[in-house]
C-alpha cells in the first residue's frame, strides 16, 4: 500500500467495506453486491435486470437486491456510457492547478474523443444488436438518411433512422421505442461532460511537456439521472466506471498489490463486450492507446482484426483478451481460438470471475474499495470532484497529526533515552557515591556530634565559671572589700596626723580611691603618705600620681595641697586603665583588652 | 454546522488551534516536569561524578565523641558541686525583694549616729544578655558591632529609666564597666543583686562605725563604692569634729 493511498483511506477511516457494483449494456443491468473481508472480496448478491427504461431496471435490481437482504448503500455503475480514453495534455503530473481548472481542461480535451464515443450506441446499432436489422440493412438505410440530408429542394424530407428502418424494414414501433429506452441508458442530449483523470506511471521521454493522462468523461445529465434513479431507492451512486478499459490492469490472484499482468513493453488488451468491442495498446501496463467499435456476432472478428491493425499489429508483443460476451466456457475458448487463428499470434485470457460478474465490474469494486489495488482504473465521481490525495485537507490535517505525532514520540523518545542514560550513568556510579556519601555523613554527624559536646562543655564551663566567680566574689571578693575599706579608714585614722587635714576621699571604682589633703607642711604631707602608704601596702595598694603644690588652705594658712591615688591595679594596668577611660574595654585591641580581664 | 461547510481557511485555523492547544497542553503536562525532572537528575549525576572525582571527604574531629562525652560528665559532677557552693554562697546575700536590709541600715545609721541623707535604689542595666529559654546568663559572644548596638540599646534603657526613676523614686546609675565590683553584682548573677545609694553625715568615727557595723550585718552588704567630702567645712566651730558627707553605694 503506497503512503498516499494510506492516507486517502485513513481520511474515510476505511469504513467502506461493501459496494453494489451494477453493469449497464445492451443486455440490461446487472447488479453484483460485494463485500470486503480483509484483503479479499466476496460476492453477496447478483441480480440482474432486462427492463428497457432506465428508472424500471435500477427500481427492478434494488428490489431484487432488498428482497436478497442487501442493505448497502454505495453503487457504482460500469457502464458503456463513460468514454476512457489517453490525452497528451500539456499539464505536468504533478501540477498544483485548482480542481475547477483542471477539470474544464480535462472536459474540452475530452470533448472529440467523446463524441466519437458516443457513435457507438447509436439507435443503429442498438437495431442490429437485437437483431431487427441486418448489418446491410444498417447501411442501406444510413445511405437513405444521408441522400435526404443532402438532397435539396422541396421534396426532400428529414427522417430520422428509426422511421426510416420502420419505412425501409418494417422495424416494429415497440421494438424501436424499447431500443430508444435503452438507448437513453447511454446517450443523453444535455451537454456537459463530467470527467476523471489520472496521470500515468510512465511518461513518454520523447515527448518534453507533453504528459499522458488517462482520462475518463460521461455526460452530466445521463450521470445525473443515474444517480436520480439509484437515490430513489437509497442508494448513493459513487462513481461510473468505463466498460471498456476497466480491466487494464487485471488483478494478480494471491498478490496484495496488483501488477499487470503481462509486463510486455507493447501489450494488447482485446475486449469483447455486447455490442462494443475495443482495444487497449498497453506500453508497461500503461494505457497508450484505446479504440471502440461497435459490432455484432457476425462482424466480430473482422472488428478485431481492425482493432489490432489499428493499434500497431507489428510492435504487439503479446495480447490478452477479455472476452464478456460469451456465456459459456466452449465459446470463449472459441473466440479465443478464432482470434488466435486471424490474428496469427498467441491470445491469453483473462476469465470472468464469475457468469454474472464481469472484469470491468470486478475492477471497479476493487478499485472503489480500494484504489490502491488499480492504479490505472480511472472513474467518474458523482460527487464533487476531489483535489489531488495531498492536497486535500483532511490528508493534510492527517499529515499534521501524524508530524504532531511524530514530534511527540520524537521527544518522548529523547526525553527516555536522555533518562536512561543518565538513570544507567548514575546505577554504575551509586555503589561508590553510595559509599563516599555514607562516609560524609558518618563524619558529619560526627563532627555535629563533637560540636554538639564542645558547645556543651563550654556552656558547662561557663556555668561553672559564673559558679565559681559567684563563689570568687561572694567567698573572697566582698569580704575583702570590706576589709580593704575599713583598713583604709584605720590607716587613715593613725596616720592623719595634727598638721594634715583630709578634704576629700573620691572613689573610682576600677581605678581605686583618690585622696585629696592639705598639710602645713610639705614634709608632713610626706610623711602622712610614706606612712598611709605603709599601712596599706599589706592590702595590695600602691600609692600613684601623688602631687604635693602649696596652696592656701584653712583659716587663710599657707600649706600643701596633697593629692594622691591608691590603687589595687599594677602600672600596666594603671596605664592602661588611664588611657580607657569610661570606654568598655572591648573598645582595646583583643590582646590589651586580655590584660584587663 | 458541519465541519466540513466551514471555509477551508476557517478549517486550518481551527485545525491550528487545536494542535496548538494539543502541543501546548503536552508541553506544559508532560514535556516540561519531564524534562525538569531529567535536569534534576543530571544536575544530580553531574554533582555525583564531581564527588566521585573529588570526594572531599572532610576530616574526621580531632577531638573523640566518647572522651568528651566523658568530659562532659565530669563537668557535670563539677558543676553540681560549684553549683552547690555558688548556691550555698548565694544564701549569704540578702533576699532580693526583703527590705529587712534596708530596715537594718537604716537601724544602723541611727546607732552609729550618722545621718542618713539619702537612701535610695541604685538602678543599673545589666550588660550581660540572658538566654530567654534556659533563663541562664548567654555565653554568647557579642560582636563589635552587636556590642556596640547592644550599648545604644542599654543607654536608651537607662534613658527610660531614668524617667521611671523620677517617677518612682531612685537613682539611675552608669553603666558599669568590666572588672568593677558593681558590674560583677549586676552582671554575674542570674539575678542582679540589688544596689543602694545611701548619703549619710556624720563626724569620722560614727561613719567608721556606720560602716562597721554595715559589714557586720547578718547578710553579705558590701559598700561598692564610697566617696567621702567634708561638709560645710568653714562652718564647724574649732573643737568639734568636722562633718563629713559620704556618698556610699551598698551592694547587697
Amino acid at each position: 500500500m503506497s503512503f498516499e493511498s494510506f492516507l486517502e483511506k485513513i481520511t474515510t477511516f476505511n469504513t467502506i467495506d461493501h459496494v453494489l457494483v451494477c453493469e449497464a449494456s445492451f443486455t440490461g443491468l446487472r447488479a453484483t453486491a460485494v463485500n470486503k473481508k480483509g484483503d479479499n472480496l466476496t460476492v453477496a448478491q447478483e441480480v440482474s435486470s432486462t427492463q428497457f427504461e432506465l428508472g424500471d431496471a435500477v427500481a427492478d435490481v434494488m428490489e431484487q437486491l432488498r428482497q436478497k437482504g442487501w442493505k448497502g448503500q454505495h453503487v457504482v455503475l460500469v457502464t458503456p456510457a463513460v468514454c476512457l480514453t489517453v490525452l497528451d495534455l500539456n499539464i505536468p503530473t504533478n501540477n498544483k492547478l485548482p480542481i475547477a481548472q483542471m477539470a474544464d481542461s480535462m472536459q474540452w480535451e475530452m470533448e472529440p474523443a467523446f463524441n466519437q464515443h458516443q457513435r457507438v450506441m447509436l439507435i443503429g446499432q442498438l437495431l442490429q444488436f437485437y437483431g431487427h436489422l441486418k448489418a446491410a440493412e444498417l447501411e442501406e438505410v444510413l445511405h437513405k438518411q444521408t441522400e435526404l440530408a443532402n438532397a435539396k429542394g422541396s421534396a426532400a424530407v428529414y427522417k430520422v433512422f428509426g422511421e426510416l428502418a420502420r419505412e425501409m424494414f418494417g422495424v416494429k414501433q415497440a421494438d424501436l421505442a424499447n431500443c430508444l429506452k435503452r438507448q437513453k441508458w447511454f446517450v443523453s442530449e444535455s451537454e456537459g461532460i463530467k470527467c476523471g483523470w489520472r496521470a500515468l506511471k510512465h511518461q513518454p521521454l520523447q515527448a518534453e511537456g507533453v504528459y499522458k493522462w488517462l482520462v475518463a468523461g460521461m455526460n452530466q445529465g445521463l450521470l445525473r439521472e443515474w444517480q436520480a434513479a439509484f437515490a430513489k431507492y437509497g442508494a448513493q451512486l459513487e462513481a461510473c466506471y468505463p466498460l471498456v478499459g476497466s480491466g487494464v490492469t487485471p488483478r494478480s490472484e494471491g498478490k496484495r498489490r496488483v501488477e499487470p499482468v503481462v509486463n510486455a513493453e507493447q501489450h494488447m488488451q482485446l475486449e469483447l463486450h455486447h455490442g462494443v468491442i475495443a482495444g487497449v495498446a498497453l506500453e508497461h501496463g500503461d494505457p497508450r492507446q484505446i479504440q471502440t467499435m461497435s459490432c455484432s456476432q457476425d462482424t466480430l472478428l473482422t472488428h478485431a482484426a481492425e482493432l489490432y491493425q489499428l493499434l500497431g499489429a507489428d510492435q504487439m508483443q503479446s495480447i490478452t483478451l477479455i472476452d464478456s460476451l460469451s456465456s459459456t466456457t466452449e465459446q470463449a475458448e472459441q473466440h479465443k481460438d478464432d482470434l488466435t487463428n486471424i490474428l496469427g499470434c498467441t491470445i491469453s485470457k483473462d476469465d470472468k470471475p464469475s457468469e454474472k460478474v464481469s472484469v470491468a465490474m470486478r475492477n471497479a469494486a476493487l478499485h472503489f474499495l480500494d484504489a490502491s489495488q488499480l492504479v490505472n482504473v480511472v472513474s467518474v465521481s458523482a460527487h464533487e470532484p476531489l483535489p489531488p490525495v495531498m492536497q486535500r485537507f483532511a490528508v493534510r490535517a492527517v499529515l499534521a497529526v501524524m508530524a504532531l505525532f511524530a514530534v511527540i514520540v520524537l521527544s518522548e523518545t529523547g526525553l527516555y533515552l536522555s533518562q536512561f542514560y543518565i538513570q544507567a550513568k548514575s546505577n554504575s556510579i551509586a555503589a561508590d557515591v553510595g559509599k563516599i556519601r555514607d562516609s560524609i555523613k558518618r563524619i558529619q554527624d560526627e563532627i555535629k556530634k563533637v560540636d554538639t559536646l564542645k558547645a556543651e562543655i563550654k556552656q558547662k564551663k561557663l556555668e561553672k565559671k559564673q559558679a565559681d566567680t559567684i563563689v570568687q566574689l561572694v567567698s573572697k571578693e566582698l569580704p575583702q572589700r570590706n576589709d580593704h575599706l575599713l583598713q583604709i579608714l584605720k590607716a587613715l585614722e593613725e596616720t592623719v596626723t595634727e598638721d594634715l587635714v583630709m578634704e576629700k576621699i573620691s572613689e573610682d571604682t576600677i581605678l581605686g580611691f583618690k585622696l585629696s589633703a592639705w598639710s602645713l607642711s610639705e614634709q608632713s604631707a610626706q610623711e602622712f603618705v610614706k606612712y598611709f602608704q605603709i599601712a596599706i601596702h599589706p592590702l595590695g595598694f600602691q600609692v600613684k600620681d601623688m602631687t604635693i603644690t602649696e596652696e592656701t588652705g584653712r583659716l587663710g594658712l599657707i600649706g600643701y595641697a596633697l593629692n594622691f591615688s591608691i590603687t589595687l591595679l599594677n602600672d600596666k594596668e594603671w596605664n592602661l586603665r588611664k588611657q580607657l577611660g569610661n570606654r568598655p574595654i572591648s573598645s582595646l585591641p583583643a590582646n590589651v583588652a586580655n590584660t584587663l580581664r | 454546522m458541519q465541519f466540513k461547510r466551514i471555509l477551508q481557511q476557517y478549517q486550518w485555523i481551527v485545525l491550528g488551534a487545536v494542535f496548538l492547544c494539543v502541543f501546548a497542553t503536552y508541553v506544559k503536562l508532560r514535556f516540561i516536569p519531564f524534562y525538569q525532572d531529567i535536569a534534576a537528575q543530571n544536575t544530580q549525576l553531574n554533582a555525583d561524578e564531581k564527588l566521585l572525582k573529588n570526594p572531599n571527604i572532610p576530616e574526621e574531629p580531632m577531638e573523640d565523641s566518647e572522651y568528651l562525652s566523658g568530659e562532659l560528665d565530669e563537668l557535670n559532677k563539677v558543676l553540681v558541686s560549684a553549683a552547690g557552693q555558688a548556691d550555698s554562697f548565694k544564701q549569704r546575700l540578702a533576699p532580693i525583694d526583703s527590705q529587712e536590709v534596708l530596715l537594718k541600715i537604716s537601724e544602723v545609721a541611727r546607732t552609729s549616729r550618722v545621718k542618713v541623707v539619702q537612701n535610695l535604689p541604685y538602678l543599673v542595666q545589666r550588660r550581660v544578655a540572658i538566654d530567654e529559654q534556659t533563663g541562664k546568663i548567654s555565653n554568647k559572644k557579642l560582636s563589635k558591632a552587636e556590642e556596640r548596638k547592644q550599648q545604644q540599646k542599654l543607654r536608651k534603657q537607662a534613658k527610660r529609666a531614668r524617667k521611671d526613676t523620677q517617677k518612682y523614686g531612685g537613682v539611675v546609675g552608669a553603666l558599669t564597666r568590666e572588672g568593677e565590683l558593681m558590674d560583677k553584682l549586676v552582671n554575674d548573677f542570674e539575678e542582679a543583686r540589688p544596689l543602694q545609694e545611701v548619703k549619710v553625715e556624720g563626724p569620722f568615727d560614727n561613719l567608721k562605725v556606720f560602716i562597721e557595723a554595715i559589714h557586720a550585718l547578718p547578710w553579705q552588704v558590701t559598700i561598692v563604692k564610697l566617696d567621702v567630702d567634708v561638709k560645710d567645712q568653714q562652718k564647724m566651730p574649732q573643737g568639734l569634729p568636722q562633718l563629713l558627707s559620704a556618698k556610699m553605694i551598698i551592694g547587697m
